[in-house]
């Protein structure tokens, strides 16, 4: 297996880098097809250096860990700890299909069909997400009809359906546990933003659409503002963190008084992507 | 840590705390966070490696992205600084109980 080590930020003294070669090249006695090893040591923060590590692996994705702490050892350390978890259950899969009968080859196949989904949450996993990773662009709303809270989130689960990212017969389910979450504390979260979300057994992947109201729709919000910014969001049972970062993202940008403003703004789809793009771009991130 | 001086009536208060409920601090904790934190009159703050949000601004908080097992440190300036602290960290270290009795899924 290769080890390449790089750094950012700063250098590594020839000594730390033995040390982090040694260790990283134990990793294929716990699986043997590991193919290559890259680990990034991010030295910005001194006092808390990051370390990233990236495995190769035959017939499968990349696994990507990373942790920071107070020395570079300690934190490739916590990283190794990581990978090798993901390794070990990898290797637990395989073995698992083995078991089942199905041949070596089929792993591959299927390692092979699922390698752009699972890449793309790698990705979402390990950067700051985008609103390109979770918006579906076809079931944008601007200059939305609803002018009640529950109306508002029938408009936007409609477009959802619409745009074929969720099934008609889910409808139903989907729009009472968003309003039974509205019920528990509005998600108006100010600014005039709200992000109505619920958890759905019937998606395998964050789904989410923006809607526009041009004259505000009255949410219960926290600071009781109107809302004119909806980001409804809907999330499989068991992905908590692509949840997490995309209400990262859209806190983020939304602090942005520009971005918020354009958005309140706009009054098509046109212009909603346009400014949704930009806003991934970093053109309004100051 | 606290930081008292007798005749000063600020103070600052520092706890560092783990996000312990499995869904991490997504807007409903986030929300019950901030409004304990607007019962104080001390200023709040969350810090997440090295990054200091307003911890009375749900915008803020939600932009930390907190899954479950993270460290942040909770910050209170003020008079009653220390009874916020204990109120604040005590939320979080209790996985933010409501969630748990309100959350059907």
């Amino acid at each position: 297996m290769q080890v390449s080590i790089s750094t950012r930020h700063g250098d590594l003294s020839q000594e730390v880098q033995q040390k982090i070669n040694d260790k990283v090249a134990r990793l294929p006695r716990l699986f043997e097809r590991l193919t290559a090893a890259n680990v990034m040591i991010d030295l910005e923060h001194t006092e808390s250096p990051e370390v990233e590590i990236r495995i190769s692996v035959e017939h499968a994705r990349d696994f990507v860990a990373t942790e920071t702490s107070a020395s570079v050892i300690a934190a490739l350390d916590g990283t190794i700890h990581k990978v090798e978890q993901q390794l070990r259950r990898h290797k637990k899969k395989l073995k698992g299909h083995k078991a089942t009968g199905l041949k070596h080859q089929s792993v591959s196949d299927e390692s092979e069909n699922v390698e752009t989904a699972s890449q793309r949450r790698q990705d979402i996993r390990n950067h700051l997400m985008k609103f390109a990773d979770f918006v579906s662009p076809d079931a944008i709303k601007a200059g939305m009809e609803a002018d009640t809270k529950d109306g508002v989130i029938e408009e936007m689960v409609a477009a959802l359906v619409a745009a074929n990212q969720i099934a008609q017969d889910d409808t139903e389910s989907i729009l009472k546990a968003i309003k039974k979450r509205e019920e528990l504390g509005s998600t108006g979260i100010g600014r005039g933003v709200a992000v109505p979300h619920t958890k759905h057994p019937s998606v395998d992947r964050l789904i989410a659409t923006v809607g526009i109201s041009e004259l505000g729709v009255d949410f219960d919000s926290l600071d009781g503002e109107k809302v004119q910014l909806f980001f409804l969001l809907v999330s499989p049972l068991d992905r908590p963190s692509d949840h997490l970062r995309a209400l990262e993202n859209i806190s983020r940008q939304l602090r942005d008084n520009t971005f918020c403003r354009f958005l309140k703004q706009s009054k098509t789809v046109a212009e909603v992507k346009k400014l949704l793009e930009e806003a991934d771009n970093n053109q309004f991130v100051s | 840590m606290l930081f008292r001086s007798a005749n000063m009536t600020q103070q600052t208060a520092r706890r560092d705390v783990t996000i312990v409920n499995p869904q991490g601090l997504h807007a409903r904790p986030a929300d019950l966070f901030v409004k304990l934190a607007n019962q104080f009159e001390s200023e709040v703050g969350l810090i997440k490696n090295g990054e200091r949000v307003d911890g009375k601004s749900i915008l803020a908080v939600l932009t930390l992205a907190a899954e479950k097992g993270t460290e942040l440190t909770i910050e209170a300036t003020g008079h009653d600084a220390a009874v916020a602290i204990n109120a604040l960290t005590e939320l979080v270290e209790s996985g933010f109980v409501e969630e748990k009795r309100t959350n059907p899924q």
